[in-house]
């Protein structure tokens, strides 16, 4: 359970300050799958920052699964992002000159878990289907192979919630929905989904479609 | 502990992406622990080679000399060692009578001037006139000949014994028994030839290989004087030795008239006086190294901070993934901690090998100390802290959203 309450968020460059959130109140359930859809600048990746624990509101709370994300130190918040989010990003942001699995495994590094780590890597990249890549580097796969090694990484942990921010904004309209059958699938499994795109036709398959506008949301 | 591991395995894949960058990092620790190590290695063997020779003087040794030695703070006083000398034959004569157990007290004069054989001149010789037990005190044994006796001195016979350094350049490769030698214009005739001191110098006194002894006497008559420039003697045992050095300085102060113009030493004195002086050279050694550690040391921060910059994004997908402050500034310490290490051990290699080149007999005193070894690398490593910690805390702090949208 995710619970956004009365959050706002303002960037402050040099004398000038910009709400990019204002009074945004939000909530999403444990196994939702929900598509944020809005013009670019409206604040979607600021509030995908925020659940994901990479950011902190100006105002209001977030609590996810009664844990309050304000209280957190820079430990807490780490642990938070390794246990329980997984990050999908629009430019894949893998290690350059690091191979799949070497991508794959990097959440492992930083989890006190005790996994063995090539074992649960190429598990999860069976389910995306590369387990044939090992060894390439992101330089080395496709667009629509970089993301799913990017997916991968992001669910090694075994993360209650993915965030993916426009995960097919850089890849073709097939490749694309590829991606989102696969993030459909990790949601038949139980896992929340919290898919941020541009495309309609997309955002429509989700069960559920959060609107934002300039900084707010609309109902 | 995992965090550790991984980190080293992290730090080592990055360097390697880097090669030709790592490698002239590296090269300028590698220049630093190398100049540290070999200063440090020499200024050990010096220290080494001069307490030989101290001890090597001989055993219970109790000198004095001519002028205040010692400061009071116990530092030394190298002015002393030159002009006029302030004791005489009286003050022998003195300590003779009257420090009874002390043995083989003898005395010895140094003279200025050159020894010549026909056209032959050597300056480097030193001449010294000294009474019977003077060469048992110092060890000085025979080649071939006989040692001065108390005959040459009651007779002011005009006869010398020579070191074998002088005998080379004087009376080159001839026996110089019974040759004649001329100093101060005045002949005298080669009795004995000491044997070669392997020891390298003496402190604070002649070259006993370069040497030209005549008896005492013989140096008075010829000086016109009757002053003295070391009197020597031992102490019977090593637990009278300072009991000794007590008594001549209770003598010396009476017929000085109470005044401390001279100097009882005894080897451990000297051992001191050196010491401090060492101390000093050890001290400036260790500021150059230390400079050139320092230059080493900011090319690394130079790096780590461009690497820092560079691996922004880097930084940003970590901390997006769950890595902590913590585990960040680890990451990049021990990468620069590794980079300094491995100069280090380059270096002490490289050193190694070089030392291992230099023959058994050469005259430089550089010998390889673990404890040198050792330090070298404790230095190379906390370089790589010291240097490394800015551009990892920079790195720690960054902020995820502001790494990860780094271009
Ligand atoms: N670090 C920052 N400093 C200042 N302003 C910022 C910062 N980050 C975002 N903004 C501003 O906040 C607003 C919202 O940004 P955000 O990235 O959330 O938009 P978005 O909805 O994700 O847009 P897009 O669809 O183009 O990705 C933008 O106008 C942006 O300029
Ligand atoms: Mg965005």
């Amino acid at each position: 359970m995710i619970k956004v309450e009365s959050v706002s968020k303002i960037y402050k460059t040099g004398d000038s300050e910009f709400k990019a959130l204002d009074n945004v109140s939000v909530e999403i359930k444990k196994g939702e799958f929900v598509a944020i859809l809005g013009p670019s600048g409206s604040g979607k990746s600021t509030l995908m920052h925020l659940i994901g624990g990479l950011d902190k509101p100006t105002k209001g709370t977030i609590e996810v699964d009664g844990q309050i994300l304000n209280n957190l130190n820079d430990k807490q918040l780490a642990t938070y992002r390794n246990q329980k989010i997984g990050f999908v990003f629009q430019f894949f942001n893998l290690l350059q000159g690091t191979n799949t699995l070497t991508n794959v495994t990097l959440p492992l590094v930083y989890s006190k878990k005790k996994f063995n780590r090539k074992t649960k890597a190429v598990e999860i990249l069976k389910e995306v289907g590369l387990e044939h890549k090992l060894k390439n580097r992101p330089n080395q796969l496709s667009g629509g192979e970089q993301q799913r090694v990017s997916i991968a990484r992001a669910l090694v942990n075994d993360p209650d919630i993915i965030l993916a921010d426009e995960p097919t904004g850089n890849l073709d309209s097939k490749t694309g929905l590829q991606i989102f059958e696969l993030l459909n699938q990790l949601n038949a499994n139980g896992k929340t989904i919290i898919l941020v795109t541009h495309d309609n036709s997309l955002a429509e398959k989700a069960k559920r479609i959060i609107r934002v506008k300039d900084g707010g949301i609309e109902v | 502990m995992g965090i550790l591991l991984d980190s080293i395995k992290m730090a080592f894949s990055s360097l390697l992406a880097k090669k030709a960058r790592s490698f002239l990092s590296m090269l300028g620790i590698v220049i630093g622990i190398l100049t540290i190590s070999s200063l440090l290695s020499l200024a050990f063997g010096v220290r080494s080679e001069v307490e030989k020779t101290i001890t090597d003087l001989g055993t219970n040794l109790v000198a004095v000399t001519p002028g205040k030695q010692l400061s009071e703070e116990g530092g030394a006083n190298l002015a002393a060692q030159f002009g006029q000398s302030t004791l005489t034959e009286e003050d022998f004569l003195a300590i003779k009578a009257e420090v009874i157990d002390a043995k083989k007290i003898s005395v010895a004069l140094l003279l200025t001037g050159t020894t010549r054989v026909g056209g032959t001149v050597s300056n480097s010789a030193s001449i010294l006139a000294g009474s019977p037990g003077f060469e048992e005190i110092f060890n000085l044994s025979l080649d071939r000949g006989r040692q001065l006796n108390q005959d040459d001195e009651d007779t002011n016979a005009r006869v010398v014994v020579i070191g074998p350094k002088t005998a080379q350049k004087l009376f080159p490769d001839q026996n110089p028994l019974g040759k004649i030698l001329e100093i101060r214009s005045t002949e005298f005739t080669v009795v004995g030839l000491f044997k070669k001191i392997e020891t390298a110098s003496n402190i604070g006194g002649p070259d006993f290989n370069d040497v030209v002894m005549m008896p005492i006497h013989t140096g008075w008559e010829i000086t016109n004087t009757k002053s003295v420039f070391r009197i020597a003697m031992q102490a019977p045992d090593a637990e009278s030795v300072e009991r000794i050095k007590k008594e001549v300085k209770d003598v010396l102060l009476r017929t000085h008239k109470g005044e401390e113009d001279f100097s009882v030493l005894t080897q451990k004195d000297l051992l001191k006086v050196t010491g401090g002086v060492l101390d000093i050279m050890t001290a400036l050694l260790g500021a150059l190294a230390a400079i050139s550690l320092l230059v080493g040391g900011i090319g690394i921060m130079n790096i780590m901070l461009v690497s820092v910059s560079e691996r922004t994004r880097e930084i940003g997908i970590r901390k997006a993934v769950g890595a902590t402050q913590g585990a960040i500034l680890l990451q990049f310490l021990i990468e620069s901690m590794i980079l300094t290490l491995l100069g280090g051990l380059v270096a002490i290699s490289f050193f190694t090998f070089a030392i291992s080149l230099i023959p058994a007999d050469s005259p430089i005193p550089i010998k390889l100390n673990w404890g040198v070894l050792t330090l070298s690398l404790i230095f190379s490593a906390l370089v790589g802290i010291i240097f490394g910690l800015i551009p990892a805390i920079g790195a720690a702090r960054k902020h995820p959203i502001d790494a990860l949208r780094y271009e």
